[in-house]
C-alpha cells in the first residue's frame, strides 16, 4: 500500500517534470526577443550560388504533382542552379503520366523524372533513387503536395553561405487549422515544433529533421550514405546520423517562406501518420545510431525524442488511473497531491497550445473563430489521447515486427481553398511569358501588372491560388 | 518578396563605440559594495540581540509548532489543521529545521529567527536590487533598502517567526524576477514565487493584480500572451494546491451542505467565510474602525514609512503612471492598503508586507525626482534636495526610535522566559497536565538532551477550542489541570474569549513562580479548586463550530 503510493507518486512527478520539460521546448523559442528573431530568416539574401537538386518523391499523387513542379520551376532563383527531380515507382502509371504531361507543358530542361524499379517502394528508396540521378551541390527534399515558397532557395543559399552549415530545415507549417475538430491543435503541434523545438535541438546538436524543407550539402549525403530504406522516418533518422557526425544545423523558421501543408484527412489519417511517426522514432532508438552522437547532453536528448512514443503510450495507459486510485486506493495527501501533478502539467500544455493557436493565427494574419477557442479544452485532450493511441499501436506494431509504410493520402485541401492566403508568387524571372500551367499563368499574368505584394501575411482573396 | 529583395550582403553594423572601460566596473564594485554594506546593516539591525527582544510570541511557538510535525508527525499542524492559515510558510521552516538538524542556537525558537535573520537579509537584498534595477541607480536601490532595514517597526517584527516575513521575500523575489531583463523563463518564476508567497501567507493575493499588470508591461508584445497567461496560470496552480489539499482530505465544504457530508469536521470554505467576516467593521470606510485605529497606530510608531511611503506610492502611481515598475510598486502597496483596510481583522504585524514596498515607493520617486531636476535646474540642486530628502528620513528614523521602547539592542525579556521553562523542567512533574503559552510547546515537547518531555502541555487556544483536546487530556473538566503557565496574551485572550477549562483553570490557580526580566510576565500557576480569583468578563464573538478543531 505505501509502496504503492511512493511508486505512485514517484511516477507521476517524473512524468509531470517531463511534461514540463516538452512545454519549455515548445515555449523556448519565445523565451527573449534575440532568441526569436535569431530562429527567424535571413534579413537579405545573398546572390544565388549554391545550386540545388530538388528531390520531389511522388506516389499516387496525380492532383498535386503537377502543379508543384509548376511552382518550384517558377520559383526566384536562376534554372541553371536548379535541378527538379520528381520520382515515382515504376508501376504509378497516373503520376508519371502527371509529371510527363507537366514538364511537356512546361518545356523544361531542368525538370527530369527519375523512375524506380525494385522494391522497397517507400519514400527513402526514392530518395536514394532520386539522389543517385541528380547534380548539384546539395539536394533539397519536397513532398508532392508542398506549397513551396519561390524565395526558399534564396532563403537556404543565404543560410548555407551566411552561416557555414551544410544541412538546413526550413520550416513546414500545416495551415487547414479550422477544417477539423483535430487540425487546429494539429496546425500548432507544427508550429511549435519547427518555431521552437528545433531549434533548440539545433542549438544542443541533435536534430531529428524534418521529412520536407531540408538542405542537405551532397558530401554529407555521401558521408552518412544516405537515407536508410528500413525506416520508416527515414528523415530524423539522417538527421541523427548526421548529428553523430557532429555536423552542425541550421533551423529556419520564417511565416513568409514556410512551406505549407495539410493536415490528414480524416481522425484515421492522422493515427496511422502518428503511428508511422512513432514507429519510426522507435526504429531509430533501436537501432542506436544516436548512440554514437558525440557529447553525452545531445545524447540524453536523442534518448528522450526518440523514447517519447513509450512516453507518450504510458501516459495514455496511466493518466485514466490517476482518479480511480484517487477514489480506490485512499493515498495519503502527499502522494494523492503528486500524483495529480501531471494533470497540471496537462492543464498548462492545453492553455500554452491555445494561446499558440493564437499566436499563429495572428501571425498569418488570420482570426481563430470563437467556437474553435472555446472547444479547445475537448479537442485538447482528444488530440492528446489521438497521439497517445498512436503511440501504443506504435509499441504493438513494433513488437510485432510489421514494420510497412502506412501512406497519408493527400487532396490538396491547402490549395482548393486554403485556409490561410498565402502571398501571391511572383513572375518567373527568366521571361515571364513563357507556357505555363494553368493557375501558375493566372498569377504570373496577375504578376506583371500589379507591384509585388509586401512580404508578409496578407489578407487580399485574389493573392490565393 | 520579390526579386529586388536580392541584394549583396549588407556589411555587418558597425560596433557602437563601447563607453571606456573603468565605468562599468566602477558601477559593479560600487554594487558589491552596497550588497555588502546592506548584509552588514541587517546583521546589525536585526541580527544584534535578536535572540532575546523582542519576548517570544505564542504565534512563533506556534508556528515552529507546526513546522516540527511537518516531518517528525507527518502533519501540518501537532493538532487538528483548521485551515487558518496555508501551511507552506511553516514548511518552509520545517525544511530549515531538517536542514540544520534541529540544532538549536540556545534554545528551540531561536533557530526560527535566525531563519527570520535570513529572510531578512534576503529581502533587504532583493530591495536593493529591485530599487537598483529600476532606476539605474545604486544609490536608490542602498536608501530603500536602508529604509526597509533600519525601520524600528521592522527590525521588532522581522525578528519574529512569522509567516508574513516568509511572504514577504517571495513577494520581493517575484518582483525582483520581473524587474530584470523580462524574457519569459523569469516571468514564469515570478509566478512561481507570488504563487509561493500566497500558500506562505494569503495577504500576498492582494498584490498579484499589480504584479500582472507589470509582467504585460515589461513583454515584448510576441511573448506577451505566453508571459502573462503562464504568470498567471503557474500562480494560480501552485494556489489551486491548498484547495486541493483540502478537497483530498475531505475538508472542503462545510458540513450539513451537500457536498460536506454530515460528519462533523473542519473546512476550507468555512474557514475563508470566517475570516471574511471576522470583526467586520467597515474598514476604510468608516473613521472609527478597527483598520484606522491600527493604522494610526503605524503612523504614530512608523511615520516615515506609513506616511511618507503612502504618500510616496500615490505619487508613483499618478504622476509616474508611465514608467511601469514605478507605479507597478506603488500600486502594490496601496493595493495591500486596501486589502488591509476591507474591514476584517488587522493584527499589528500585518503592516509587514508593505513595508519594502513603501521603502522602494520613497527611494524611486526621491531618484525619479532627482533625476527630474538634475535634468531641469542642474546637478547641485538635485544633489542638494536629494541630501535634504535624506536628512528628512533619518530624523523620521530617528523619531521612530524615540518613540519605541528603546530596547532593540539592549532588551532581555526572553530570558525570563526561558528562565520560567526551565523551572517547569526542575519543579513540574513530566506527567503532569499544563495548559501553556505556545511560546514554550517546542521546549516542553521537542526538549534538548537530557531533559523530560511534557506530552501533556497544551497550547490555551487548544485547550479552549479542541474539543478533542478538552475529551483527551483533559476529560472535560479543569479540575484535571495541575498547571497553567500564562502569559500576559493568555490571560487578555482568555479574559476575551472566556474559554471553556482555561478560564476556570486560571480563576482556580495560584502562581508558585514568577519570571520577568523585561516587561513579558511569565507565571507557573498551580491549579488548586480551592483558590477562587476570578477574571474580569468579556464577551467575544465565538467561532462558528466547522473552524473548531475535532
Amino acid at each position: 500500500m505505501t509502496a504503492a503510493a511512493i511508486i505512485l507518486a514517484l511516477a507521476a512527478t517524473t512524468v509531470a517534470l517531463y511534461g514540463l520539460f516538452t512545454l519549455w521546448l515548445m515555449l523556448s523559442a519565445w523565451d527573449r526577443p534575440a532568441r526569436l528573431r535569431s530562429t527567424g530568416g535571413p534579413k537579405a539574401f545573398r546572390a544565388p550560388s549554391v545550386s540545388f537538386a530538388v528531390l520531389l518523391p511522388a506516389r499516387e499523387e496525380e492532383a498535386v504533382i503537377g502543379e508543384t513542379i509548376a511552382r518550384l520551376w517558377a520559383a526566384n532563383y536562376p534554372r541553371e542552379l536548379l535541378e527538379i527531380i520528381p520520382i515515382c515507382q515504376h508501376d504509378d502509371a497516373g503520376t508519371i503520366a502527371a509529371v510527363k504531361a507537366q514538364i511537356e507543358l512546361l518545356g523544361a530542361e531542368n525538370v527530369r523524372l527519375v523512375v524506380y524499379d525494385t522494391a522497397p517502394f517507400n519514400k527513402p528508396h526514392a530518395l536514394n533513387a532520386g539522389y543517385a540521378a541528380s547534380g548539384g551541390e546539395a539536394v533539397i527534399v519536397f513532398d508532392a503536395e508542398d506549397d513551396v515558397h519561390p524565395d526558399i532557395f534564396n532563403v537556404m543559399n543565404t543560410v548555407m553561405l551566411d552561416k557555414g552549415v551544410g544541412v538546413v530545415q526550413g520550416g513546414v507549417q500545416l495551415m487547414n487549422f479550422k477544417d477539423h475538430w483535430f487540425s487546429a491543435f494539429n496546425c500548432v503541434e507544427y508550429f511549435f515544433y519547427f518555431r521552437s523545438r528545433l531549434h533548440f535541438n539545433a542549438s544542443v546538436g541533435m536534430v531529428p529533421l524534418g521529412g520536407n524543407t531540408v538542405t542537405i550539402r551532397r558530401d554529407l549525403v555521401d558521408r552518412v550514405g544516405g537515407w536508410d530504406e528500413q525506416c520508416l522516418t527515414e528523415d530524423a533518422d539522417i538527421g541523427v546520423r548526421l548529428s553523430a557526425l557532429g555536423e552542425p544545423m541550421r533551423v529556419v523558421y520564417d511565416s513568409r517562406w514556410v512551406t505549407r501543408e495539410e493536415t490528414p484527412l480524416s481522425r484515421r489519417a492522422l493515427v496511422r501518420q502518428r503511428t508511422r511517426w512513432c514507429q519510426g522514432f522507435l526504429q531509430i532508438l533501436v537501432k542506436g545510431d544516436w548512440r554514437r552522437i558525440p557529447g553525452r547532453r545531445r545524447r540524453l536528448l536523442a534518448a528522450a525524442t526518440f523514447g517519447q512514443p513509450i512516453i507518450d503510450g504510458l501516459l495514455i495507459s496511466v493518466v485514466p488511473l490517476i482518479p480511480l486510485a484517487l477514489l480506490y486506493l485512499k493515498l495519503p495527501v502527499l502522494a494523492a497531491l503528486m500524483s495529480l501533478a501531471p494533470l497540471y502539467v496537462l492543464a498548462l500544455q492545453m492553455l500554452a497550445g491555445t494561446i499558440g493557436l493564437i499566436e499563429f493565427a495572428r501571425l498569418y494574419g488570420e482570426r481563430v473563430p470563437l467556437h474553435v477557442l472555446l472547444r479547445t479544452p475537448f479537442t485538447y485532450l482528444a488530440c492528446q489521447w489521438l497521439i497517445g493511441f498512436s503511440a501504443l499501436r506504435a509499441v504493438v506494431r513494433l513488437l510485432k515486427g510489421r514494420q510497412e509504410w502506412e501512406k497519408t493520402e493527400h487532396e490538396g485541401a491547402h490549395r482548393a481553398a486554403p485556409a490561410v492566403p498565402m502571398p501571391a508568387p511572383l513572375a518567373p524571372i527568366a521571361s515571364p511569358h513563357q507556357p505555363v500551367h494553368e493557375s501558375a499563368l493566372m498569377t504570373s499574368a496577375r504578376a506583371v501588372h500589379e507591384p509585388a505584394p509586401p512580404p508578409g501575411p496578407q489578407h487580399s482573396q485574389e493573392s490565393v491560388f | 518578396m520579390s526579386a529586388a529583395t536580392l541584394v549583396e550582403p549588407v556589411a555587418p553594423p558597425t560596433l557602437r563605440l563601447a563607453p571606456a572601460e573603468p565605468a562599468p566596473l566602477r558601477r559593479r564594485k560600487r554594487t558589491w559594495w552596497a550588497v555588502a554594506f546592506v548584509v552588514v546593516l541587517v546583521l546589525v539591525t536585526q541580527g544584534v540581540n535578536m535572540l532575546h527582544y523582542p519576548y517570544l510570541e505564542d504565534d512563533e511557538g506556534t508556528y515552529f509548532a507546526r513546522a516540527w510535525a511537518v516531518f517528525h508527525l507527518g502533519s501540518l499542524t501537532p493538532n487538528t489543521y483548521v485551515y487558518d492559515h496555508a501551511p507552506l510558510g511553516w514548511i518552509q521552516i520545517a525544511i530549515w529545521q531538517l536542514l540544520t538538524f534541529g540544532y538549536r542556537f540556545g534554545y528551540g525558537l531561536a533557530s526560527g529567527r535566525v531563519l527570520m535573520l535570513l529572510y531578512g537579509v534576503g529581502s533587504a537584498l532583493l530591495v536593493l536590487a529591485i530599487g537598483k534595477r529600476s532606476s539605474g541607480k545604486v544609490w536608490v536601490g542602498l536608501l530603500a533598502a536602508c529604509l526597509f532595514s533600519l525601520s524600528t517597526y521592522g527590525i521588532f517584527y522581522h525578528r519574529r517567526i512569522l509567516l508574513d516575513n516568509v511572504a514577504t521575500f517571495w513577494i520581493l523575489l517575484s518582483l525582483y524576477l520581473l524587474v530584470g531583463r523580462p524574457n519569459l523563463t523569469r516571468v514564469w518564476l515570478s509566478g512561481i514565487a507570488i504563487g509561493i508567497a500566497v500558500l506562505s501567507k494569503e495577504t500576498s493575493l492582494a498584490v498579484m493584480p499589480a504584479l500582472l499588470l507589470l509582467a504585460a508591461r515589461r513583454t515584448p508584445k510576441v511573448s506577451r500572451l505566453f508571459a502573462v497567461c503562464g504568470w498567471a496560470a503557474l500562480a494560480l496552480s501552485i494556489c489551486s494546491a491548498y484547495v486541493l489539499l483540502a478537497l483530498l482530505k475531505g475538508e472542503l465544504f462545510k458540513p450539513g451542505t451537500l457536498l460536506g457530508g454530515t460528519k462533523a469536521h473542519v473546512s476550507l470554505v468555512c474557514s475563508i467565510q470566517w475570516q471574511a467576516t471576522r470583526g467586520h467593521n467597515g474598514g476604510l470606510l468608516n473613521p472609527s474602525s478597527e483598520f484606522w485605529h491600527t493604522a494610526l497606530s503605524w503612523a504614530h510608531s512608523e511615520p516615515l514609512l506609513v506616511i511618507g511611503g503612502t504618500a510616496a506610492a500615490v505619487l508613483a502611481v499618478t504622476a509616474l503612471r508611465r514608467d511601469p515598475i514605478i507605479s507597478a510598486i506603488g500600486l502594490a502597496a496601496l493595493s495591500l492598503w486596501v486589502f488591509l483596510g476591507r474591514g476584517a481583522t488587522v493584527s499589528a504585524f500585518y503592516l509587514l508586507p508593505l513595508l519594502p514596498l513603501l521603502a522602494l515607493s520613497i527611494a524611486l520617486v526621491l531618484g525619479s525626482g532627482a533625476g527630474q531636476l538634475a535634468r531641469r535646474v542642474g546637478r547641485p540642486a538635485s544633489l542638494a534636495a536629494v541630501g535634504l530628502a535624506v536628512a528628512g528620513c533619518a530624523l523620521l528614523i530617528g523619531i521612530a526610535y524615540e518613540r519605541s521602547e528603546r530596547q532593540l539592542w539592549t532588551g532581555n525579556p526572553v530570558g525570563g522566559q526561558i528562565a520560567a521553562v526551565n523551572w517547569v523542567r526542575k519543579h513540574v512533574a513530566p506527567s503532569s497536565r499544563i495548559i501553556i503559552d505556545d511560546y514554550m510547546w517546542n521546549e516542553l515537547h521537542v526538549p534538548p538532551a537530557g531533559a523530560p518531555t511534557f506530552k501533556d502541555a497544551q497550547y490555551y487556544w487548544e485547550v479552549g477550542e479542541d474539543p478533542k483536546v478538552q475529551r483527551v487530556d483533559f476529560a472535560d473538566s479543569w479540575r484535571n489541570v495541575n498547571y497553567v503557565v500564562s502569559t500576559p496574551q493568555m490571560i487578555a485572550d482568555t479574559a476575551e474569549q472566556n474559554f471553556p477549562l482555561v478560564t476556570p483553570a486560571l480563576e482556580h490557580s495560584r502562581p508558585v513562580a514568577e519570571f520577568d526580566t523585561g516587561g513579558w510576565r511569565v507565571e507557573v500557576r498551580a491549579v488548586e479548586p480551592r483558590v477562587s480569583n476570578p477574571l474580569p468578563a468579556t464577551t467575544a464573538t465565538a467561532q462558528p463550530s466547522c473552524m473548531r478543531y475535532t
